[in-house]
């Protein structure tokens, strides 16, 4: 005699445990601390505070801990958590140009006001295993040089003095007005830039990569120079409504990058270069540099170009750049479909019949 | 069948989980709604603590309309007992400490995906979907901004080429789940992927019946009482699924059927998919042999 | 202003949660009177069911409009409690309050949605005196009504059911009643459908 197979929640209770125990993983091994995982794994919590939406090193290192270093799963978790989280308001926009910089590289101009600061990157490492790491590490310490009192004005906005490069703008019809905000209002197209700057700047860093990488082939080919990327800590200053003046509440680290992409003109502009902008939490520079290639990209409309590949259909990109969705929705394909696959296998099934029995009228 | 009663709630959370501020905007979008039967509302859909296309659309309803002294139902697949029915039962349990059952008759509000119990639903019951994709139109067209159009302009001319295709193609409609219905004459809606075998139930029924999708941010509804009526064609009614044989644990003849594997050598039966109904009839006739 | 003002709900999550219950199935059945247990306090010219409606949906993100009739106080409570902006312009506003009988023009001037969004359409909360499921009232049909719902109202202006009726409403696009009776509720969806009895 049949019988339905049951216990699902203690099934699942199991699973946790399971799941639990191969976290720990192997127990003669020291257990691994959130805070060894913001030092250490930097870029990862970087990341994840990126894509996470949250800037929290604490907590996003934890996620990457409890997601067992599955960076989506632990995107995910810290997107789960800011949502329960009050709102206070929005802080005032922070101002890059007062950046303290701890990188910045212009590929546009040999020198430049506050120079070229190559700063901690992978750029020059040759990609050799470094068995040296594998034992405990200590290198030695970098030479520093003094902190400048220079000013490091922005590339762009050198170019912008002398009238080469379009003002910075938000592209839409509520230029100057507050910025969006996707998490609150829901999204209906076409939306402005300052909303798909939000998206872009949430959205999946490897699905960002591709597309902007598939400018650079020549599906929507805009010529990109990397005006200048910088990275670096920012002040963040909000208006309490009880003061009614800006107080500094802390510095983050941020990567902005500026590209530079060519505009022949129009009817009613001359020739001059156009922006493509990107930003992130942390040091996310191949995420910034990316999300930069796919805003110019998604501009198409707003500087008459033809709209012909992916990285220019704003809704194609947009609908699909977040990755906490697209995990969702790929992986519930795992949940029970049996009610759906009935229904399929009835229609097929008929279908079979009646063609095996046309073909028999016909061979008759 | 029995109602395990309301218990204690995580305090750590907001009842039902979603501050009180998204709920505002929720309920406003559900009155919506309401109002506009067949129509997809758009709202702030927020992040939950499971993936988008669980379910998440259909929690953030049920936890906007959950009291304290509602009886909550989850299925999936028309069973109590499937995984991520367990999942989301257990969350309400721990986030709202509502009682729960698995008997239809009991609940007063019943979160599902992919089916529509077998036993008719009362005025007093809310049945909330799960849905994956709201938009009927998006295998046809892609586009938010065009399907809007259609939608606006009342433009469903490519859905009945599309079915009307499959017919010159097949001989029938290809489509057996989320078979699109017209509602009250106007908008034409997606069921979410219930068999067309459910379709029947949405048409004039007694109870509330509201739908969410967590990922595409959409709500939409049917008020009780509501005309809903599946698109087809004089020459090629609408039907349902019918099956040759009755369940072989109940013996039920009126309810949709899952096909069970039992061997390697294509042994196979048929068993209801509304677990609590199948248990109920086996109950109610055990009792009358006694 | 703020020493006089009166409480909002004590137990939100739950009594909002009842409350909106209350809404919903108002709004799901056409003309059927619900009670009103929430005991809640009248604000300036607003009853406990304006009240209610207010602390149950009204928040920053929704722009409330009050007729003269609700008065300072009204505005003060529903800023302090629901956080929701005042507006004097009914186009802009989301709910608008009316304390005192409306007048058709105003109401014609509110937010009907457009054709891609008909539910960016005001919802109206007109108070009445009385609310009830009698035999003399007007027949209700519409989704939500199994066979017809009749509805007895006093306190409406002269010529509402006919307005209701005619008043520009293109389904989908409209606006969305509740009258607010002193302890009772009920709505008027766009799509209900009104015959004067005879």
């Amino acid at each position: 005699m049949y019988v339905a197979v049951k216990g699902g929640e203690r099934a699942i209770d199991n699973a946790h445990r399971l799941l639990a125990e191969k976290r720990r993983g192997n127990r003669s091994l020291a257990d691994i601390t959130p805070e060894q995982i913001s030092e250490q794994l930097a870029l990862g919590v970087d990341r994840v505070m990126s894509e996470g939406s949250l800037y929290d090193r604490g907590l996003a290192a934890l996620a990457i801990k409890q997601a067992r270093g599955d960076m989506i799963e632990a995107v995910f978790l810290v997107r789960a958590s800011r949502t329960t989280l009050a709102r206070f308001g929005y802080s005032v926009a922070i101002d890059t140009g007062a950046m303290e910089i701890s990188r910045r590289i212009s590929a546009t101009f040999k020198d430049l006001p506050g120079g070229q600061v190559l700063g901690p990157t992978f750029d020059y490492t040759h990609r050799l295993l470094d068995c040296g790491l594998e034992t405990d590490s200590s290198p030695e310490p970098a030479a520093m040089a003094p902190v400048s009192d220079e000013a490091t004005p922005h590339v762009l906005g050198l170019l912008d003095k002398q009238g080469l490069i379009e003002p910075a703008s938000s592209g839409g019809a509520q230029a100057e007005s507050e910025p969006g905000d996707m998490t609150r209002d829901p999204l209906s197209f076409p939306v402005d830039r300052d909303v798909r700057l939000q998206m872009l700047a949430r959205g999946d860093e490897g699905f960002l990569l591709a597309l902007g990488y598939s400018t650079q082939r020549g599906y929507a080919r805009n010529h990109p120079f990397a005006g200048e990327i910088r990275v670096g800590m920012v002040e963040v200053c909000f208006v309490p409504e009880e003061l009614g003046f800006a107080v500094c509440i802390g510095d983050i680290e941020i990567t902005e990058c500026e590209m530079v992409n060519q505009f022949k003109g129009s009817k009613s502009a001359p020739p001059q270069f156009t922006r493509g902008y990107g930003i992130s939490f942390g040091h996310c520079e191949r995420k910034a540099m990316s999300m930069a290639q796919v805003d110019r990209a998604l501009r198409a409309g707003e500087l008459d170009e033809d709209r012909t590949a992916p990285a220019q259909d704003e809704e194609f990109v947009l609908s699909h750049c977040d990755n906490v969705q697209a995990t969702g929705f790929v992986e519930h394909l795992k949940l029970p479909h049996y009610v759906d696959f009935q229904s399929e296998l009835e229609l097929v099934r008929r279908m079979r019949r009646e063609q095996g029995a046309d073909r028999q009228e016909a061979a008759e | 069948m029995s109602i395990e009663p309301a218990g204690c709630r995580d305090s750590g959370y907001n009842f039902a989980y979603l501050n009180e501020q998204t709920k505002k905007m929720i309920r406003r979008a559900l009155l919506k709604a309401v109002a506009i039967p067949g129509y997809q509302v758009p709202f702030a859909s927020r992040e939950m603590p499971m993936p988008y296309g669980w379910g998440t659309g259909g929690v953030q309803v049920t936890a906007s309309i959950l009291t304290p002294e509602d009886v909550l139902k989850v299925i999936d697949q028309g069973a109590d007992d499937t995984t991520n029915a367990v999942s989301i039962r257990k969350f309400f349990r721990r986030t709202a400490g509502v009682a729960t059952t698995e008997a239809t008759a009991q609940a007063t509000v019943i979160q599902t995906r992919h089916r529509i119990p077998e036993r008719a639903l009362g005025p007093d019951q809310i049945l909330v979907y799960q849905v994956p994709i709201p938009e009927p139109l998006r295998f046809l067209e892609p586009r938010e901004t065009e399907t809007r159009k259609m939608h606006a302009f009342e433009d469903y001319g490519l859905m009945h080429v599309k079915l009307y295709e499959d017919i010159s193609q097949h001989g029938h409609i290809a489509t057996t789940y989320a078979y699109p219905v017209k509602v009250e004459g106007r908008y034409v809606m997606d069921p979410s992927p219930t068999p067309k075998f459910d379709n029947p139930k949405m048409d004039n029924c007694a109870a509330l019946q509201l739908f969410g999708a967590g990922r595409e941010k959409r709500i939409y509804a049917l008020p009780p009482f509501t005309s809903v009526v599946s698109l087809d064609f004089e020459d090629h009614p609408f039907q349902v699924q019918a099956w040759e044989h009755p369940c072989e644990l109940c013996g039920a003849r009126d309810s949709y059927l899952d096909e069970v594997i039992i061997d390697d050598k294509g042994g196979r039966m048929f068993v209801c998919s509304d677990t609590d109904y199948c248990a109920s009839r086996r109950m109610a006739a055990s009792e009358a042999a006694e | 202003m703020a020493a006089a003002l009166k409480p909002g709900f004590s137990d939100p999550s739950a009594e909002s949660a009842r409350c909106f219950r209350v809404l919903l199935n108002a709004m799901s059945r056409p003309g059927l009177v619900q009670p009103i247990t929430a005991g809640l306090p009248s604000a300036g010219g607003l009853n406990p069911a304006s009240v209610m409606i207010a602390l149950t949906l009204c928040d920053h993100e929704s722009p409330v409009w009050l007729d003269a009739s609700a008065g300072d106080e009204a505005a003060d409570y529903i800023r302090f409690h629901c956080g929701a902006p005042i507006t004097a312009d009914t186009s802009a506003a989301a709910f608008g309050f009316f304390a005192a009988c409306p007048d058709r023009h105003v109401l014609n001037s509110f937010a009907i949605g457009s054709p891609d969004y008909p539910d960016a359409s005001a919802t109206l909360v007109i108070q009445v005196e009385d609310l009830s499921n009698g035999p003399d009232g007007v027949m209700l049909t519409g989704p939500g009504i199994e066979t017809v719902h009749r509805l007895a109202a006093t306190g409406l202006p002269d010529g509402f059911w006919t307005w209701l009726n005619t008043s520009d409403r293109s389904f989908p696009l409209g606006i969305d009643i509740i009258l607010a009776g002193p302890n009772c509720l009920t709505a008027l969806p766009r799509t209900v459908r009104v015959e004067e009895a005879a």
